[in-house]
């Protein structure tokens, strides 16, 4: 499963395909057919796009994609599409870097803000928007969150202003009463080609994947909606572009490309409501971002369990593991109990695709609140109570420490788990720079820094301010403790201070 | 099923050799420049006469691999080390990988016209010097090869005698080269020239007939004489490393005997690590060998010595610690010295904590205990039925994921592929904590429990509570229906 942003550094593996297309990235380059039917710009700047069928009659649930009707809802949408070119932030050998990559966006409100997949914009440090009518644009992200691989970006309005450029924005429509069989239409980037149209049918409204691919780039992502999965064809460089129905109104947001017409977007629904909290707690200085609750429960479907555990069909969710030290742990959840309730209200997953949603309604809990968990436990009824904990991904934050040569990353609670280390304490080593002190000193990657100078390091705040003591002191020698694979060994660096 | 295997003994051999790497083949040296430069190599008639004279004391091992998926034949060079018929081979060709109980049938060929097979007795590996022994069960006269301790000077000549695979009837063949460097790494081995040696199991000689080495602890090399996909490749590619007759003087004094393994001590620390450089320079150790304890095994000697992660250790037994030929040698070569003791032999440890430059120096001494049993020791269950072998736990299996001692489970051994146990997600490794929400005690009481469970409810799936990893499971094994 691969994402369908086209990075740069991915061009070639594509371009041998496609002969047609000499330089497919450069948006403005001629050899790229652009529409001729796009939307005239508008004097006014900006509208809402509504059209003669923007409400489907209750005769016709869905219009069919008539050849008017599809060239009436090109016309319609294509305004608020946009392209999107961002620098975005990497790590590589233990330095922060920037990486080029196009993808695709749609714009829903008149103040610019432009809905994209996190996977496009979400570490993005220079984004720059070219609009329907080929003007281009500065953007800032806004915030996003990787669990729905959805961000928010923002035109630079000033630049608009004064340059008097129009846009439009697409309205957001529902995905929940989307039907497989019912045509769909995409809008985007694909290779770089700006404003391309393809159409499609949906072929399932509720996707679900294995928990191994639930990711992006290593990012947690999918947990809290299914996916629409869609033929319409889409390809590297689509993504964050908008999936529309035959009223013009956007369904979802294009996001994985599984080649052979197997494609996926996030659902309009989960768009809309993480769109709203990003803008809402985002502010000047602020990445606008969604909070969840989370138990720590790992869950599984009760499918076919139903009789092993004596429990009528329908009814509870397995629970699979937990984390340690997760509020389930700390209620005393254990594994192989059946969660029946949540704070009274009755659970059932018996198949996979009803688990997003379960998870879902824990999210949207109160972070901190206490939760009332019935659970069967063998032939028992057993009351619990939890108190939910902040959401946290299991990648945490990097930064680049430039003078030791080497990157560090925040150890989660998830890491701290997986690698079965003893507690959150320390950094993780990312990336070291060849030639650096600390690849000097045979630091490795994945190395937890423990001490610098036999001070504690805690967080990545207490090791940024160990650096910086350090770095204002000239240290010449830095005494680190680190663990590897358990063992712990001491480290020097030597660090020459440019007089 | 035997390339499979094959597979797995290649890999396993990594795994178990892992010394010096990065020796490429450089290129043929040929033997008009080494004479055109004066170096003197044995003349032809020396080196038929040893040709001739070892001859005898070279055997191919063959035994079975009798696994739960299936069985394969395993031949490997041996070399007759006395009179009564002891063979030594090198432990590439038993893995401490395969366990112990599913190496059966153990054969002596003796190679020649009349190719005879004489059954034969495992006698047990020795990992103080990554060897192993098998005996004929006949008494008959053996020519022994008679190993001697001769550090040999850079530009001398060696000699190999090894055997060709079996597809080439196990013919004996001689290589020359000469010496290349004494190389010091945790296994002390002599690199050659590119004419290289024999293939891996083979003796090793000096330009006087003495036998003066041991072709092992080889990465990327042959070891098996019927590889079926690369029947030449030890003489297209020849080693050009041997490890010198002392490293193994130890096994060959006191090898093991069947029936008794070998028991050996162990400090009870894990992931001991050289000191580099730059640490050095910082504690002002003047760039002497130093080893960095990692973690401390809680329960054994060196916990109840008071040693503690992190100490570094600057003498062993009042003596300063071996150098290698880079700073994370010194670990190993510590480690390979320690093993080499007896189980209750008490040795002292002078160390300083990493942290203060002026650290004193503190003498810890200790009694070392035998190292816990391996996983190759532990008894095992196949329930060939839905295609998983359960093995017993064994000390490293709960040290590997923090498990209290009292912590009770089975190990998954292996899942057969595309079997119940494979399509049901089991994976190798996973702790099987319950079956059918019946807490799991030890093997026996798993194998009851399953089987009784499968003999009465044939259709009904099996669930068990695992822990894979850090997290626990619930895996759903459906029979075949």
């Amino acid at each position: 499963m691969r994402s369908t942003i086209l990075r740069r550094s991915f061009l070639p593996l594509f371009i041998a395909g496609c002969i047609a297309f000499p330089e497919p990235l450069q948006a403005d380059d001629p050899v790229v057919p652009t529409p001729t039917t796009h939307a005239a710009p508008t004097t006014k700047s900006t509208a809402v796009i509504g059209g003669p069928s923007s409400k489907a009659s209750a005769a016709d649930p869905f219009p069919g994609a008539t050849p008017q009707n599809v060239v009436a809802v090109t016309a319609k949408i294509f305004p608020a599409v946009v392209r999107i070119d961002v620098a975005a932030e990497t790590y590589a050998e233990g330095k922060r870097d920037l990486r080029r990559g196009i993808g695709s966006g749609v714009i829903i409100d008149d103040e610019g803000h432009i809905l994209t997949n996190y996977h496009v914009a979400g570490r993005a440090a220079e984004i720059y928007v070219t609009l329907a009518n080929k003007e281009r644009v500065p953007a800032k992200s806004i915030g996003d969150d990787h669990w729905t691989d959805l961000a928010i970006i923002q035109l630079d309005m000033e630049t608009v202003k004064r340059k008097k450029i129009t846009f439009k924005y697409a309205e957001l429509g529902e995905s929940k009463d989307l039907v497989p069989g019912q045509p769909v239409m995409a809008v985007g980037t694909p290779f770089g080609l700006a404003r391309t149209m393809t159409l499609g049918e949906v072929s399932n409204n509720e996707r679900t994947f294995y928990p191994d691919r639930m990711e992006i780039n290593g990012y947690e992502t999918g947990d809290f909606a299914n996916w629409i999965q869609m033929d319409t064809p889409i390809n590297p460089g689509n993504s964050g572009g908008p999936l529309v129905d035959m009223t013009g109104k956007v369904v979802g947001i294009n996001t994985r490309g599984g080649g052979q017409n197997l494609n996926f977007a996030v659902p309009a629904d989960t768009a809309r409501e993480v769109a709203d909290k990003i803008l809402k707690s985002a502010g000047p200085d602020k990445k606008g971002r969604v909070d969840r609750s989370d138990l720590g429960i790992d869950f599984k479907p009760m499918q076919d369990l139903e009789s092993f555990y004596d429990i009528d069909a329908n009814k509870g969710v397995l629970v699979n593991g937990f984390e340690h030290g997760s509020p389930a742990e700390k209620a005393g959840v254990k594994t192989q109990d059946i969660l029946l309730e949540i704070n009274g209200k009755s659970i059932n997953v018996r198949f996979p695709e009803e688990l997003a949603p379960m998870k879902k309604m824990i999210s949207d809990l109160p972070i901190g609140g206490e939760v009332k968990l019935t659970v069967r436990r063998g032939k028992e009824t057993v009351a619990l109570v939890a108190k939910t904990e902040k959401l946290q991904g299991a990648i945490g934050e990097e930064k680049e420490f430039k003078s030791w040569g080497l990157s560090v990353r925040e150890v989660t609670r998830k890491y701290a788990n997986e690698r079965q280390l003893d507690d959150r304490s320390g950094v993780v080593v990312t990336g070291l720079r060849p030639g650096y002190p600390s690849a000097k000193a045979e630091l490795f990657q994945g190395d937890v820094i423990l001490a610098i100078n036999q001070k504690p390091v805690a967080d990545l705040d207490e090791f940024l301010k160990l650096y910086n003591e350090s770095a204002k002191a000239k240290d010449a020698q830095v005494l680190l403790e680190i663990v590897r694979n358990r063992g712990h060994q001491s480290k020097v660096l030597k660090i020459s201070y440019e007089k | 099923m035997f390339r499979h295997s094959l597979k797995t003994l290649c890999i396993l051999s990594l795994a178990v050799t892992g010394c010096k790497t990065g020796v490429s083949h450089q290129g043929p040296t040929t033997r008009q420049t080494l004479e055109s430069k004066g170096v003197a190599l044995v003349s032809p008639a020396v080196a038929q006469a040893l040709y001739e004279k070892v001859k005898p004391s070279l055997v191919a091992v063959q035994y079975t691999f009798n696994g739960e998926l299936g069985r394969s034949e395993i031949i490997g060079p041996g070399v007759v080390v006395s009179a009564d018929g002891l063979v030594m081979i090198s432990m590439a060709i038993v893995p401490q990988q395969i366990p112990n109980g599913q190496m059966i049938d153990f054969k002596i060929i003796v190679p020649g016209d009349t190719e005879t097979e004489i059954e034969a007795v495992f006698q047990g590996r020795d990992e103080r010097s990554n060897v192993a022994f098998v005996k004929t069960k006949e008494k008959q006269a053996w020519a022994a090869i008679d190993f001697t301790e001769a550090p040999q000077q850079i530009g001398e000549a060696v000699l190999s005698v090894g055997l060709l695979p079996k597809s080439a009837g196990y013919h004996a063949y001689l290589t020359q080269s000469i010496v290349s460097a004494n190389l010091r790494g945790p296994v002390p081995q002599t690199l050659v020239s590119a004419d290289g040696l024999a293939m891996l199991g083979s003796p090793v000689f000096d330009a006087q007939g003495r036998a003066i080495g041991f072709v092992n602890q080889l990465q990327d090399q042959a070891i098996v004489l019927n590889d079926p996909r690369n029947p030449l490749g030890a003489t297209t590619n020849p080693p050009r490393l041997y490890v010198p007759t002392r490293d193994f003087m130890q096994s060959l004094q006191d090898p093991p005997t069947a029936g008794e393994p070998m028991k050996l001590p162990w400090l009870g620390v894990s992931q001991i690590s050289g000191v580099n450089k730059e640490v050095g320079d910082f504690l002002h150790m003047k760039n002497e060998p130093a080893v960095q304890i990692g973690a401390v095994i809680p329960g054994f000697a060196a916990e109840k010595a008071g040693l503690k992660a992190g100490d570094i250790i600057v003498k062993f037994n009042g003596e300063p610690l071996e150098r290698g030929d880079e700073p994370e040698e010194a670990a190993q070569i510590l480690l390979r010295k320690v093993r080499r003791l007896k189980v209750g032999a008490v040795v002292s440890f002078t160390i300083l904590k990493p942290n203060a430059v002026t650290s004193p120096l503190k003498e810890l001494t200790m009694t070392l205990e035998e190292r816990p049993l391996q996983a190759n020791t532990a008894e095992r269950f196949y329930a060939d039925d839905l295609g998983f072998t359960a093995r017993e736990m064994v000390f490293e299996d709960r040290y590997d994921r923090r498990l209290k001692p009292e912590f009770k489970g089975i190990i998954i051994a292996l899942v057969k592929p595309s079997s119940s146990a494979a399509s049901g997600h089991l994976q190798t490794n996973d702790i099987v904590t319950q079956i059918n929400r019946t807490p799991v005690a030890n093997l026996e009481q798993f194998q009851k429990q399953y089987e009784d469970f499968r003999k009465s409810n044939k259709k009904e799936a099996v669930v068990l509570e695992i822990l894979r990893g850090v997290n626990t499971e619930v895996i759903r094994i459906e029979p075949p229906q």
